[in-house]
């Protein structure tokens, strides 16, 4: 199972003066279980591309195909499994603790159960889910007002919404985008349990370079709507003229190593996690390297 | 007398109502003029309550805010302390008002009734001084993120605003825009001499400033360089932030009997202080 993009090619305004060319023929797979990070400078196309993954929008050319399923699908008979193909891809946008706007945690969370019609046991069992598995207390959280938790807590609360609806992929647009150190790093850990303990397939979005090193296991580069490589970020980040190409920088923990290297300190040239320039910086100074 | 002195401030949301929300708790500080502070502190530590009392977008429930020695809650003192102090938001999509780009940071002294001669002069200057003349007769949609805070900051300098606030005016941005945004800031403090008031939760950005601030429950936790700051690892972690990548490898390699002894800050400071080790090894 995956979610496939076959030559996909999407243009903002066709046939008008404005006409903007923001996807060109892209084609990959993102398997089901996987990791996956998406990387380009603003205007690479990541938005347009996180936008056809659940079919809010549809390729001006190519297919999407969750599940072996077209979301757009030709004949009207087959309308009602491509809607419910796009409801397997769980849709979080940048700062989606703006669009929290219940009276209280749970019945947040609840509104998009309630709108697929389950029942209230139901409902309620899923919220609790939910909510446990954004690492917010149930019973200490279910009735307080969205609006007076802390920035790091209401992001919880607005992805515990998506999971309530049980999506196999959830796509996640700069999850971490404007939190303190201490809610970024809470967050990452909990997406990351997430994906290895529900095996929920995690596709998500990053300006942060570190981020994309320590949690992915693959990575998409987009620059000017084409895609400039699909491939591990240890061997992504390797290569200067692929990242200048795409208007990034590699991991800050690379550059400390490439700085270290400069200096003397002959560390390895794929040291790119904090704790391996440490790790590695050890062994240097303990001889234990050839 | 300092540039900015805020004394003994409290600032109550909802005073009075279920909601209260006490952001900020006596909290009395100064910044003088040319100076480039850095403010950390966690989401709800009350950093963005503290820099709207600067221009006045708030007031304080007590205690008294002076910039250049006008009082933000004496009413007529309001337009002159915006013109002063000019404030730069998160999103970008949100301060950018008119079809172009020139027009866009025109719009300030427009309004205040400058002369027509002096407006056409400051906003080239404006733009000169953010490197944007290029884009000058574009429409600011086009733009990428951070040439839209550069265009936001120009719209500050063309109304010869003395000090700039920028409230996380760099979250949104991609690594790029982010460093556009700081080399910008960095080269106004140095060059224009304008006071900045920066609110970061990159630590990175932080140890460029002369001063941190840090805010903690709506006090202040600490304040000093960033290398007195940056060299109370473990208080900073217990309230939520961070130290820079440089600090953090140090931390772990003097953990293990590397015998780094000095806060180190950057990448450049660690990669000297090595070599140093290595060679006399």
């Amino acid at each position: 199972m995956a979610i496939e993009l076959q030559n996909v090619s999407y243009t903002y305004m066709a046939n008008t003066p404005m006409e903007r060319q923001a996807l060109s023929g892209i084609s990959l797979e993102i398997q089901e279980g996987s990791f996956t990070a998406i990387a380009g400078h603003t205007g690479s196309g990541k938005s347009t591309l996180l936008q056809h993954l659940n079919g809010l929008i549809h390729p001006t050319n190519g297919h999407v195909l969750v599940d072996g399923v077209d979301l757009q699908p030709k004949k009207k008979a087959e309308r009602r499994r491509a809607k419910a193909a796009a409801q397997q891809v769980g849709m979080v946008f940048q700062y989606p603790e703006q669009q929290l706007f219940e009276e209280t945690v749970a019945k947040d969370i609840a509104f998009g159960p309630q709108n697929l019609g389950l029942s209230e046991e139901e409902i309620e069992g899923r919220v609790r889910e939910a909510m446990e598995l954004m690492h917010l207390d149930y019973a200490t959280f279910k009735d307080v007002s969205p609006f007076a938790l802390s920035g790091g807590q209401m992001r919880r609360v607005a992805i515990a919404g998506m999971l309530a609806l049980r999506p196999k992929y959830l796509v996640l647009d700069e999850p971490t985008a404007g939190l303190d150190p201490r809610g970024r790093r809470e967050l990452t850990e909990t997406i990351t349990r997430l994906h290895r303990e529900e095996h929920v397939t995690i596709l998500f979005v990053s300006h942060n370079m570190d981020d994309i090193v320590r949690l992915a296991d693959r990575v998409v580069v987009l620059s000017k709507g084409r895609l400039l490589a699909y491939d591990t970020p240890r061997r992504v980040f390797q290569q200067d003229v692929l990242l200048e190409e795409a208007g990034l920088q590699p991991p800050e923990a690379f550059q400390l190593a490439a700085c270290l290297r400069e200096a003397g300190i002959e560390i390895p040239v794929d040291t790119m996690r904090e704790e391996e320039v440490v790790s590695r910086v050890l062994e240097l100074f303990r001889g234990r390297r050839g | 007398m300092s540039f900015i002195t805020v004394q003994n401030v409290s600032h109550i949301y909802h005073a009075g109502e279920e909601q209260e929300h006490r952001a900020l708790s006596d909290i009395s500080l100064s910044v003088e003029e040319g100076e480039f502070v850095a403010i950390l502190g966690t989401n709800g530590s009350g950093k963005s309550t503290l820099a709207r009392h600067i221009n006045g977008l708030l007031l304080p429930s007590s205690g008294h805010v002076l910039v250049d020695g006008m009082d933000t809650q004496e009413t007529e003192n309001i337009w002159n302390i915006r013109r002063e102090v000019g404030m730069v938001f998160q999103n970008p999509d949100n301060q950018i008002i008119a079809a172009v780009v020139e027009d866009d940071v025109a719009f300030g002294p427009e309004n205040i009734g400058m002369a027509p001669d002096r407006i056409r002069k400051n906003v080239h200057e404006a733009l000169e001084t953010v490197g944007m003349t290029h884009f000058r007769s574009f429409a600011p949609h086009l733009l990428s993120g951070g040439q839209k805070q550069r265009i936001a900051i120009a719209g500050a300098l063309a109304m010869q605003t003395k000090c700039l606030v920028l409230d996380e005016a760099t979250a949104m941005l991609d690594p790029r825009g982010r460093q556009e945004v700081m080399e910008t800031i960095q080269r106004l403090h140095r060059e224009a001499h304008i006071t900045i008031l920066l609110i970061t939760h990159f630590m990175e950005e932080a140890v460029k400033a002369d001063r941190i601030l840090v805010l903690n429950k709506g006090e202040v936790f600490a304040s000093g360089t960033p290398r007195e700051i940056f060299s109370q690892g473990e208080a900073l972690e217990n309230i939520g932030l961070e130290l820079p990548l440089a600090s953090r490898v140090a931390g772990a390699l003097a953990g293990q009997g590397i015998p780094l002894t000095d806060t180190i800050l950057t990448k450049e400071e660690l990669a000297a202080a090595l070599r140093e080790l290595y060679e006399t090894r």
